[in-house]
C-alpha cells in the first residue's frame, strides 16, 4: 500500500492531461445556455472528476483519488481556467467524495461495482462545495435531489465507467506491467 | 548474473568487470541485457527496478555512497524532472543534502565540464535533444560520481549532436572518470575507451579486449552477433569495401516532380500579419526543385530541423506547398507512409487487425496476415496489443501494414532509427524488394552507410534548402558537401539550441521583473492562501458594483504589486473579459426575467435589462476570480509552489518532486497529440465506431505517458532520490529555501481586510 515514485509520477501525468481535458469541458459548459434545467446540466458534471477514477484504477493507493484529483484541479487552473483557483478547490471536494468511495472497500476493491460507487460518490462532494459556492442551495428541495442523483449518475459514467474501459485498455497494452492494476489482475491478456 | 523480470530472463550467468579508472564500452544486439547488467553494476536493480536477481555484486565503498554513482538514460525527455537547468543539477545535490549556497558554483562547474554553454536559469524545454543529454551528463557529473554509467545516450540524436555528446565523453576520459558506456553507433567512440566488452543473448559474454585492435579483429563476429548491420564497414577500414554503391537505375520518368517549393509552418494568417510587418514567415523548405524517378530508391539526409520529415509528408499529401508546384502519383492508395514512431500509426487493439485495418475480434485471422507476420518474424503475436510489442516489432509490424496492399510509392520517416541492426537489415531488404519490383521507394535517414549500400539518389537539405540532389557516389566524393549538410563531422559545430524543434516553456513563465516584484518575492503557500481566501470573500458579491471593486483590487496589485506592463495585463485579461462578454450576453438574451421588467425584443432574442444585470454581477464575480488567479499564476514559480508543500507542510518530497515531474510533461503531450492527428488522418475510416476512435486516440497517449512516467521515476531515484531525500522532507536540503516571514502574513491579512471592506463598501 506504499507509494512508489513511479506511482506518484504516473498519477501526475494522468491528472496533467485530465486537468487538459476539464478546461475543454470548462469551456465547452459555458456554452451551454445557463436557462437550461440545472439537473440536466448536473449530467455533465462527472467528467469533472475523470482523474479521481482513472488514476485510483491504475495505481491503486490510498489517497490516489484525492491526490489525482487535486492535481487535476491545480493544472485546470494554472492553464486557465475560467473557473480561476475555483477549478482546484472543486477538485479537492470531488477528489475526497471519490476517496470517501474507495475508502469502504479498504483500498482494496477496484472491480466494477466499486469503481461506479466510488466515482458516484464523486458527485457528493461535488454537491457540497456546489452548495455552498455555486448557489445550488438556492434550489428547491426536489432540485436538490435531482442534482445529486444525476451528478452522482453522471461520475458513475463520465468518470467511473470511462476509467476503468481506459484503464483496462492500458493493461492489454502492457505499459502498466509494474502497477498494481496488472499485479493485482493478472498478466496483460 | 542472473537476473529475470516478472518470470521473463534477461541475464543468464553474465559477469563484468570494472576497474577503477577505467573506460568500457559494453556492446550487444537489443535486448541482451546490456541495460540490466549496467543498472546492476549502478545498484538501481533491484533498488529501482523490481527483478529477481541471483549471483553476486560487489561494489567498493567509494561508489556505494549517495551519488557516487551517476546515470545517464537514452530518452533525454524521460531522465529530467525540473523546469529549469539550474533546478535540474540541483536535483541531485539536494538529495545528497548539499548546504544550499554550494549549489550555484557547483552547478556552473558541471555544466562547463559537460560543455553545455547555457544560464542556469533558462527552462531545459528551450534545449535540443543533444543538449539535454549533455545536461543530464551534468546532472551526473555534479554528484562528483566514482562511476558514471552512460546507457545509450545518444540513440535519440542527430549524428552532429551525437559527436558533442561523444567529444564530452572523450573530455571525461581524459580528466580520468571512471565510465561504463553502452552505444550502438560506436564507431566514433573507440578511440575514447579503452576496453571493449560484447554479450551475447541473455548477456553471455561473447567476446572482450582492449580497444581499438579488438573492433579491427572482431568486426565479422560482430555482423554475426547483430552488433553492426550487415552494410556498415568497420570503422578502421582502410576504404577497400567503401565503393560499394547501389547500381543506378536507367532514366524513368517521375513519380515526383517538384519546381520552386516553398513551405511554411506559419498559419494564413500568421503569414499576412508577418508580411504587413514587411517580415517573411521562416521557410520550411526553400525553392525546391528536384525530381524523384519512379522505381528509384531515393534518400532524403541532412541535419536535425533541416527539412527531410517535412518534405516526405509534403510529398505525401499531408502538407500542401505554401509556394511552387509538385507532382505526385495521385491514385487511390498510390502512396503508402510510415511515420517515425510506429505507434503513431497503431489504431486497433491486436497486431492482426492492425495488420489487415480492419476488426477481427476472435474469429480467424487472414491468410495473408499470418504469412506477412511469420515473414517479418511477429508470429503468435497476432492477438497481442501492437503497443506490448518491443521497438523492433513495432516498426517491422508498421512496414508489414505498408505492405498488405500494392502501392506505387512508399514513404518512410527514418524507417531504422533506433532499431537494432538485424531489424533494420529485414526492414531494408523488404524495401529493396519493392525497389526491385518498379516501386519507388523515399526514406528520411541519418545512416549514410546505408545510403550508399541503397540509396540509387540521394538528396542534401540544409536548413530547408536543397544542398544536393544525384547519385550518392557524387555525394560521397565531395567530403567538404557531406561536412556542410551537417553529415560528416565537423570540429567547430557544437549544436544550436533548438536544433530539433524546441518545445514551448510549460506553463506561464515567470520574467525576471515579475519575480523581483513585491508580490513575486511572496512566499507561494501565503500567495495560494490570500487567493483562496480572496475566493471565499467573493461569494458574497451580490451585485455588479462589488463585483468592479473586487475585481480592481488583484488588477491594482497586477500593475503595482507584480509591475506587468498595460500590455502584459491587457493580453492576460483579454481571452477572459471576451469569454465573459459571451456569457453576459446569454443571460441578457435568455435569462428568465421576472413578470413586468422591462425587455426588448429583437429578432428572437428576449433581451431584458433583468438578465444584464444578472449577467453582469455574474460575470465580475467571476471575472474577479480569474484576476486573483492572473495574479497569482504571474508572480509564482511552479517549482517554489511544490516544494514549499514539502519545505513548510512537510509533505512527503516524493509527492512534491513527483507531481513536479509529471507536470512537465505538459508540453510533449502537444506535440504528441499534433503528430498523431497527422499520422490518423492517413488512416481515415480506421475504427469502425466513434467510441473505439476515442479510446484508440487516448491510447497511444497514455501508454507513451505512462512509459515515459515510469523512466523518469527510475532516473529520478538513479539521482539518488529514494529513502530519506524522498520521504522526509528534512531528508535533503532545498535549492531555494522557503521560509514565511511576517509581511507573508501581512499580505494575506491586507488581501482579505481590503476585500472585505471593498464588500461592503458596494453593498
Amino acid at each position: 500500500m506504499h507509494w512508489k515514485l513511479r506511482d506518484i509520477v504516473v498519477a501526475a501525468i494522468l491528472a496533467v492531461v485530465s486537468g487538459a481535458v476539464y478546461l475543454g469541458w470548462d469551456i465547452l459548459f459555458k456554452f451551454v445556455p445557463s436557462s437550461v434545467n440545472p439537473i440536466v446540466l448536473a449530467l455533465f458534471n462527472g467528467l469533472w472528476w475523470i482523474a479521481a477514477g482513472i488514476v485510483p484504477y491504475i495505481v491503486r493507493r490510498p489517497g490516489a483519488a484525492l491526490f489525482a484529483e487535486s492535481v487535476g484541479g491545480l493544472v485546470e487552473f494554472l492553464l486557465g481556467s475560467p473557473y480561476g483557483i475555483q477549478a482546484f478547490t472543486i477538485g479537492i471536494a470531488q477528489g475526497l467524495g471519490v476517496e470517501l468511495g474507495f475508502a469502504f472497500g479498504g483500498w482494496r476493491r477496484y472491480g466494477w461495482g466499486s469503481m461506479l460507487l466510488a466515482t458516484a460518490l464523486g458527485g457528493i462532494g461535488n454537491y457540497v462545495y456546489s452548495y455552498f459556492y455555486y448557489g445550488v442551495n438556492d434550489y428547491s428541495a426536489a432540485l436538490q435531489v435531482g442534482y445529486i442523483v444525476a451528478s452522482m449518475v453522471s461520475g458513475a459514467v463520465l468518470s467511473g465507467l470511462l476509467s476503468k474501459l481506459v484503464g483496462d485498455a492500458l493493461r492489454r497494452t502492457g505499459v502498466l506491467r509494474n502497477f498494481p492494476i496488472a499485479q493485482v489482475s493478472g498478466h496483460a491478456s | 548474473m542472473t537476473v529475470a523480470y516478472e518470470g521473463s530472463q534477461a541475464l543468464t550467468g553474465a559477469s563484468l568487470e570494472l576497474r577503477r579508472g577505467e573506460a568500457v564500452l559494453l556492446i550487444g544486439p537489443s535486448g541482451c541485457g546490456k541495460s540490466t547488467l549496467a543498472m546492476l553494476a549502478a545498484g538501481l536493480i533491484p533498488a529501482a527496478v523490481e527483478a529477481e536477481v541471483a549471483g553476486e555484486v560487489w561494489r567498493s565503498t567509494a561508489i556505494s555512497r549517495p551519488g557516487g554513482v551517476g546515470y545517464v538514460f537514452q530518452d533525454p525527455e524521460a531522465q529530467l524532472c525540473q523546469l529549469t537547468i539550474g533546478s535540474e543539477v540541483a536535483f541531485g545535490l539536494e538529495n545528497m543534502r548539499m548546504p544550499p549556497g554550494e549549489m550555484p558554483s557547483r552547478t556552473m562547474a558541471a555544466l562547463r565540464e559537460a560543455g553545455l554553454e547555457v544560464s542556469p536559469g533558462e527552462f531545459d524545454a528551450v534545449l535540443s535533444g543533444g543538449m539535454k543529454q549533455r545536461l543530464a551528463i551534468a546532472c551526473a557529473l555534479a554528484q562528483r560520481p566514482d562511476l558514471l554509467v552512460l546507457d545509450e545516450p545518444t540513440a535519440n540524436l542527430d549524428p552532429q549532436a551525437t559527436l558533442a555528446v561523444f567529444r564530452t565523453i572523450a573530455r571525461l576520459r581524459a580528466a580520468g572518470q571512471t565510465m561504463l558506456v553502452i552505444e550502438h553507433k560506436f564507431s566514433d567512440l573507440i578511440a575514447a575507451m579503452d576496453r571493449v566488452v560484447a554479450l551475447g543473448p541473455q548477456g553471455r559474454a561473447a567476446f572482450s579486449g582492449p580497444l581499438p585492435d579488438e573492433v579491427e579483429r572482431r568486426w565479422p563476429a560482430m555482423q554475426a552477433l547483430g552488433v553492426v548491420p550487415a552494410w556498415q564497414t568497420s570503422p578502421l577500414d582502410s576504404g577497400r569495401t567503401r565503393d560499394v554503391f547501389a547500381v543506378p537505375h536507367a532514366h524513368a520518368p517521375a513519380a515526383f516532380a517538384a519546381r520552386e517549393l516553398d513551405y511554411t509552418y506559419a498559419s494564413r494568417s500568421a503569414q499576412r500579419r508577418l508580411r504587413r510587418r514587411g517580415e517573411e514567415p521562416r521557410r520550411a523548405l526553400r525553392g525546391l526543385t528536384l525530381e524523384i524517378p519512379s522505381g528509384s530508391f531515393t534518400a532524403i539526409v541532412g541535419a536535425n530541423g533541416s527539412g527531410k520529415s517535412t518534405l516526405l509528408r509534403l510529398l505525401a499529401g499531408f502538407e500542401r506547398p505554401t509556394g511552387g508546384t509538385l507532382s505526385a502519383p495521385t491514385s487511390a492508395h498510390a502512396i503508402a507512409f510510415a511515420f517515425q514512431n510506429p505507434e503513431h500509426q497503431f489504431v486497433y487493439e491486436t497486431v492482426a487487425e492492425d495488420l489487415v485495418s480492419r476488426y477481427v475480434g476472435e474469429g480467424p485471422v487472414p491468410d495473408h496476415a499470418l504469412r506477412l507476420l511469420a515473414e517479418f518474424g511477429l508470429e503468435g503475436h497476432e492477438r497481442q496489443s501492437p503497443f506490448s510489442l518491443s521497438q523492433g516489432q513495432k516498426r517491422r509490424l508498421s512496414v508489414a501494414a505498408m505492405l498488405v496492399q500494392e502501392h506505387e510509392a512508399y514513404l518512410l520517416d527514418e524507417p531504422t532509427f533506433g532499431q537494432d541492426a538485424r531489424t533494420q537489415e529485414a526492414i531494408m531488404q523488404r524495401l529493396q524488394g519493392l525497389k526491385s519490383q518498379g516501386r519507388t521507394v523515399v526514406i528520411t535517414t541519418h545512416d549514410l552507410d546505408l545510403v550508399r549500400r541503397y540509396a540509387t539518389q540521394v538528396l542534401v537539405l540544409k536548413q530547408g534548402e536543397m544542398l544536393f540532389c544525384g547519385a550518392p557516389k557524387d555525394l560521397f566524393d565531395r567530403g567538404e558537401l557531406l561536412r556542410r549538410g551537417g553529415l560528416a563531422p565537423d570540429a567547430t559545430a557544437e549544436g544550436a539550441v533548438g536544433g530539433d524543434g524546441a518545445q514551448e516553456v510549460p506553463f506561464v513563465r515567470i520574467s525576471p521583473a515579475q519575480a523581483v516584484s513585491l508580490v513575486g518575492r511572496l512566499h507561494p503557500g501565503m500567495k495560494l492562501l490570500a487567493t483562496l481566501l480572496a475566493m471565499g470573500v467573493l461569494v458574497f458579491t451580490v451585485n455588479v458594483r462589488q463585483g468592479v471593486y473586487l475585481t480592481l483590487l488583484p488588477l491594482a496589485l497586477l500593475f503595482w504589486g507584480a509591475r506587468l506592463g498595460l500590455r502584459q495585463v491587457a493580453v492576460r485579461m483579454l481571452p477572459f473579459v471576451a469569454f465573459f462578454a459571451l456569457y453576459t450576453w446569454t443571460l441578457t438574451a435568455y435569462a428568465q426575467a421576472p413578470p413586468g421588467s422591462p425587455y426588448v425584443q429583437f429578432l428572437f432574442f428576449h433581451l431584458s435589462l433583468y438578465g444584464l444585470d444578472v449577467g453582469l454581477a455574474l460575470a465580475f464575480r467571476m471575472l474577479a476570480t480569474v484576476t486573483f488567479a492572473i495574479l497569482f499564476v504571474s508572480t509564482t514559480d511552479l517549482t517554489d509552489l511544490l516544494t514549499s508543500f514539502s519545505q513548510n507542510l512537510g509533505v512527503p518530497p516524493k509527492f512534491s518532486y513527483g507531481t513536479l515531474a509529471g507536470l512537465r510533461f505538459f508540453p510533449l503531450f502537444q506535440d504528441e497529440w499534433a503528430k498523431l492527428r497527422r499520422a490518423r488522418s492517413l488512416r481515415q475510416g480506421a475504427g469502425s465506431s466513434r467510441l473505439t476512435r476515442v479510446v484508440t486516440y487516448a491510447l497511444p497517449l497514455l501508454s507513451q505517458a505512462i512509459r515515459l512516467g515510469e523512466r523518469v521515476a527510475i532516473a529520478m531515484e538513479a539521482r539518488g532520490f529514494h529513502g530519506a531525500p524522498a520521504e522526509r522532507a528534512d531528508g535533503r536540503t532545498y535549492l531555494r529555501p522557503l521560509r514565511v516571514r511576517p509581511w507573508d502574513l501581512l499580505y494575506v491579512a491586507g488581501i482579505v481586510a481590503v476585500a472585505v471592506w471593498l464588500l461592503l463598501l458596494g453593498r
